[in-house]
């Protein structure tokens, strides 16, 4: 018996690495104690309670517990390039807690089980970039994905569930495929872990055709997470049904895991097969024009908002064009613009209660809300890219790692990914700047006699909401002029 | 002996999946399903992976086909089928183009996999590897973090069902 707990205590030190990611689960379970009745009215208190967790995990593996070496058999390995992505993840997790008042997340308020549920896909997120191994990968993303489609059906009512529902399928259509990809890969190399060179070899010796099936297909997960073009349908849906700390949280969290975890993986596909390159051009191509297009004809702003995440995502991908120093702080550096701008977006229109108006319902809104329409357009001149803000750089940056692979591989296909970029980049302008434009160009009650409802506007506005918004204004706008760090 | 097994089990793996696609009665089409099943079962048990074979019943035949089952009878299926004829013909249309060129693509795929090459020869074929201990090991060595995270999706999975499925009092049923 004594040998037996021996030898146990000996396999569960083995884990010790992980000991961070094991306290978020345990922690996340708390929140299921509490009790078990649907939509129950709870204490703000306990929303604020899930800061202490994530803040503990950015603590812990910010100051020690990175550690070089991998552990479970080779499953859990801790790459120096993944601690940001790892921190972003974590940290801009925090940030849908602090910028939206407990009365956003439902109509009774925050529950027990949405933060069982965040807590979850934190955990999911942050494990997805500890893999090594394409089978925990594929169940980080999974615990990901499931905790997503239960915050996504929170608000527990009819829309909710419909919307919920519709994500969950797509979604598992998507997890089937990647779970496909992965079986592929795993007949084509005899390795389940991609950082072994077993799995390089086994990918230099395959067709390259069976290669690039088996990536297509493992690509289809990711980029459901991503919400990049082939599977972005449910953005939209779940964008107008979910309570927007959700939103906030699902645009940027599981973007930023996604990224670092193409950022592990693509390297050694593209030491095996060095045109992939193009299919990653492909998909960020086509996310970026199809979501410019439906971003243009949307109604509603929030609509609008779901689609230039698309197309956001297909920025997103660029850099990972090439494995080089400057894509990846390029990468960094855009992953902090895009998500600054877009949570100040997404916390500006939930404080006001702006999150169902149409366009015109803007219309002459500045003479009224002068602070929070300037706020909005400096988020949308940071999501465009144009100069005061640091948009400008995080997009010059795009530009400037295009060029850098033009120069490497001599290829015409970095040069028109670039043009397509700079002239999608313009047509951003025309739908960015709509509520803008409606705000100060357009006088009041342009159209007050087309018959959109008049929606009372929500006076009390959550504090930390505004010390949010002014921290990212100062931060886009000053990491303009101070940009020595890029 | 085993070779025969193989062609026969082959052969009612294959007409059972396509009964499955092809039957009109929904629940036909679920037990042509549980008889696909029980025949790869039998595959499994000819490649030595008597464990597998027996999950792969208690799974797939018991506890997925009962769910299919059940749905299929709380939803009247009749009247969706007629819907269904009634779609636009277009869109199957599009559907069997679209899933006909999947169709080659993925074949063209597995095709050019030329599996010699990938067999090692130094990685002797080990027999007993569909074996309860052997298998028992394998999950909990090198596959133990899947293992153990996939209780943890588990567990995710659950306390969703439970939430999107209680009803409070005086709630009513949807339909």
């Amino acid at each position: 018996m004594q040998e037996y707990i021996q030898v146990l205590g000996v396999e569960l030190g083995k884990f010790s690495g992980l000991l961070p990611e094991l306290l978020l689960l345990i922690v996340s379970l708390l929140w299921l104690l509490p009790g078990f009745s649907k939509g129950q009215k709870t204490n703000p208190i306990w929303l604020y309670s899930l800061l202490i967790p994530i803040a503990g995990l950015v603590y812990l593996r910010w100051f020690s517990a990175w550690k070089g070496q991998s552990l479970g058999y080779g499953a859990i390995h801790f790459p120096e390039t993944s601690k940001y992505f790892y921190l972003f993840t974590a940290g801009f997790a925090a940030i849908p807690i602090i910028g939206f008042a407990s009365r956003s997340w439902g109509k009774n308020g925050f529950t027990f089980q949405q933060g069982f549920f965040y807590l979850s896909a934190i955990a999911g997120a942050l494990l997805s970039l500890l893999s090594a191994q394409l089978l925990v990968l594929y169940l980080a993303i999974e615990i990901l994905s499931f905790s997503s489609y239960f915050l996504a059906a929170s608000a527990l009512n009819k829309n909710a569930s419909e919307g919920g529902i519709k994500y969950l399928l797509q979604g598992s259509a998507a997890s089937a495929c990647m779970l496909y990809g992965i079986s592929w890969l795993y007949g084509i190399t005899g390795t389940l872990n991609f950082t072994h060179p077993l799995f390089i070899e086994g990918l230099k010796m395959a067709s390259p055709f069976t290669v690039y099936m088996a990536l297509i297909l493992v690509l289809g997960g990711i980029t459901f997470k991503l919400s990049a073009f082939p599977l972005h349908v449910w953005v939209s849906n779940v964008y107008e049904v979910a309570p927007m700390p959700v939103v906030a949280f699902l645009s940027v969290v599981p973007k930023v895991a996604m990224l670092g975890v193409l950022w592990q993986l693509l390297p050694a596909i593209y030491q095996a097969i060095p045109q992939v390159y193009q299919l990653i051009g492909w998909v960020a191509m086509a996310s970026i024009i199809v979501g410019n297009v439906t971003a243009l004809v949307q109604k509603l702003p929030i609509r609008t908002m779901a689609y230039s995440t698309v197309s956001q995502a297909g920025y997103l991908l660029l850099p990972l064009l090439s494995g080089s120093e400057l894509a990846y702080s390029t990468l960094l550096a855009y992953i902090i613009v895009y998500s600054l701008a877009n949570f100040g977006v997404l916390i500006i229109l939930e404080n006001y209660g702006w999150k169902s108006f149409t366009f015109s319902q803007f219309a002459g809104m500045a003479k009224t809300h002068l602070w929070p329409m300037l706020a909005l357009l400096v988020f949308f001149l940071s999501l465009i890219g144009l100069p005061p803000t640091l948009g400008f750089l995080g997009k010059a940056g795009l530009f400037l790692v295009l060029a850098e692979g033009f120069q490497a591989l001599k290829s015409t296909f970095y040069l028109w990914m670039g043009i397509l970029a700079l002239l999608n980049a313009a047509v951003a302008l025309f739908y960015y700047l709509h509520i803008p434009y409606q705000a100060w160009l357009k006088p009041k009650g342009f159209e007050t006699n087309s018959k959109v409802p008049e929606m009372p506007i929500s006076a009390k506005t959550w504090w930390p909401a505004q010390i949010l918004v002014a921290i990212f204004i100062v931060i886009l706008v000053v990491g303009f002029f101070w940009n020595s760090w890029l | 002996m085993a070779d025969k097994l193989f062609y026969f089990l082959a052969f009612v793996t294959v007409l059972s999946a396509l009964m499955v696609v092809f039957s009109k009665n929904p629940v036909h089409s679920v037990l042509y399903l549980i008889l696909t099943f029980f025949s790869i079962s039998g595959q499994y048990v000819i490649l030595n992976a008597q464990f597998l074979a027996v999950v792969n019943i208690i799974v797939y035949a018991g506890a997925i086909m009962v769910l299919f089952l059940f749905v299929i009878m709380f939803l009247n299926m009749r009247t969706a089928a007629e819907d269904a004829r009634k779609r636009n013909a277009l869109i199957q249309l599009a559907g069997v183009i679209s899933s006909g060129l999947l169709l080659t693509i993925v074949i063209s795929a597995l095709v050019r996999v030329d599996m010699a090459a990938h067999i090692a020869p130094a990685k002797a074929l080990n027999t007993q590897v569909g074996m309860v201990e052997n298998l028992g090991i394998e999950l909990f060595t090198n596959f133990l973090v899947p293992f153990e995270l996939a209780s943890v999706l588990f567990i995710a999975a659950m306390v969703g069902a439970v939430l999107l499925a209680k009803r409070e009092e005086g709630e009513r049923n949807a339909f």
